[in-house]
């Protein structure tokens, strides 16, 4: 049981980096041309970029995680739930408000 | 029969399920609890309702987009997608999603512990608004979707739409709440 | 458009659609006083994969097709706006959404019968699924907008 759990919260832990970097990625590459264009190079598409890379974090970042000595139980799996689903949703709500923000109100 | 055709009638057919479950749903329920309680079978009829009500909604949802790709893909040019009243029609269909989630979570398991049980107990009657308000909040809901897709050349703007559509909800909760009340008070007169 | 843009953004549509009804239908199962796990696992398994599928289709047709010929549509309608407000925004969130998904389907397979015996799992996995959900919608309607203000441009 310990180790299924185990495995559940590398994935909780490293989906939760990949959601704090999609909105970081989509805001920085807007702010800074160069590294829009840099991903424009590398991966073809900026999009595709940012969606390689948060993959990658999710996908790799999870083995990474499960060789941190933690101890998984069900208490700390239900909080790192929670923790991923804020981020998703207050990530969703920075990307909508940066565009809102850069097409009507800044100057 | 052309692909237009195809989601026309499947667009009724969604819509009527939906209309037509509710409805049932709603009359099986004040049918059921005349008595004043709601037994095995009568409670099966209302999962069967509801059954219909999701069965109804899923079709309404596909064919509502697949009429999004049919106008987006052969006639994008009629700018159909900011008609206020598609915004109204799918607002008003968030609420149903929303209110068909609420049911799943609060009515459904409230009705199951009160199977065979007398419905004036205290504990129902604190809990019943859930139950009235929700089944009010389904049926208005699904005949605006009705006629919203019926009225051709309904030409108002979304806020209009959807204010007549809250002051209905507003009323129908109000008097679906007196209604049941009265009907429990009416069951507990009897049972003294 | 050419047939191949034309089904990729019907695939898209359809895709996406059906995953967000999986999550639902998934949410509805955790709703449920009796957690029926099986039809859970399957929800949130053919979910994950309508979502992959949709992002896929659409990241094709957004890669390949939007730029060039749909966002100048976009930018002559009334709605110019709509670009880079509905449209970046809905491209950019629609990157969780596999994430969150494979997360829901591996937190759904692996814990089993623990969503049975520990109802803060059980809360906690039930938001992540209203999320995913939450968000499909938000994404159809933002596509809704997006396609609309297409229609404007033409």
């Amino acid at each position: 049981m310990d180790k299924r759990l185990k495995i559940i919260q590398s994935f909780i832990i490293s989906a939760t980096a990949a959601a704090v970097f999609i909105p970081l990625i989509t805001i920085i590459t807007e702010l800074n041309p160069a590294v829009k264009d840099f991903l424009k190079s590398a991966f073809t598409h900026h999009w595709i970029g940012k969606g390689v890379l948060a993959l990658g974090i999710f996908l790799v970042g999870a083995p990474l995680v499960s060789l941190i000595r933690t101890k998984a139980e069900t208490g700390r799996t239900s909080f790192w739930l929670k923790i991923l689903t804020a981020t998703a949703i207050l990530g969703s709500l920075a990307i909508l408000g940066f565009y809102l923000y850069e097409v009507f109100l800044s100057i | 029969m052309s692909w237009y055709i195809f989601l026309v009638i499947s667009h009724i057919i969604g819509t009527v399920l939906g209309a037509g479950g509710a409805t049932m749903s709603d009359f099986i329920f004040f049918k059921s609890i005349e008595d004043g309680k709601i037994n095995r079978t009568e409670f099966g009829f209302l999962k069967m309702a509801s059954a219909v009500v999701w069965a109804g909604f899923i079709i309404l949802v596909f064919s509502g987009f697949g009429f999004l790709i049919l106008y987006r893909v052969v006639a994008p040019e009629l700018g159909l997608l900011y008609d206020p009243k598609l915004w109204a029609k799918l607002s008003v269909v968030g609420v149903i999603l929303l209110n068909g989630l609420v049911m799943h979570w609060k009515v459904f398991p409230l009705l199951k512990s009160r199977v065979d049980k007398p419905l004036t107990s205290s504990e129902f009657i604190n809990r019943s608004p859930i139950v009235f308000t929700t089944g009010a909040i389904s049926i208005i809901s699904w005949y605006t979707a009705l006629i919203l897709g019926g009225w051709r050349g309904l030409d108002l703007p979304y806020s209009t739409i959807i204010g007549a559509y809250l002051l209905a909800i507003s009323g129908g909760i109000v008097v679906a709440n007196i209604f049941g009340r009265y009907l429990i008070e009416k069951m507990r007169s009897k049972n003294r | 458009m050419t047939s191949l843009f034309q089904n990729l953004l019907i695939w898209h549509i359809l895709l996406g659609l059906g995953g967000t009804a999986f999550f639902i239908a998934a949410l509805v199962v955790m709703l449920r006083d009796k957690l029926r796990l099986k039809a859970l696992k399957t929800h949130t398994l053919l979910g994950a994969m309508g979502i992959i599928g949709s992002w896929i289709a659409g990241g094709y047709y957004y890669t390949n097709y939007y730029g060039k010929a749909v966002k100048p549509l976009i930018k002559a309608s009334d709605y110019p706006w709509a670009h880079k407000v509905i449209m970046e925004t809905k491209e950019h969130i629609f990157l969780f959404l596999p994430i969150l998904g494979l997360t829901a389907v591996l937190t759904v397979w692996l814990s089993g019968d623990l969503l049975e015996k520990e109802p803060k799992l059980r809360k906690a996995t039930a938001l992540l699924i209203l999320t995913i959900a939450l968000l499909g919608v938000a994404i159809a309607l933002m596509g809704v907008g997006v396609s609309g203000a297409v229609g404007q441009g033409v």
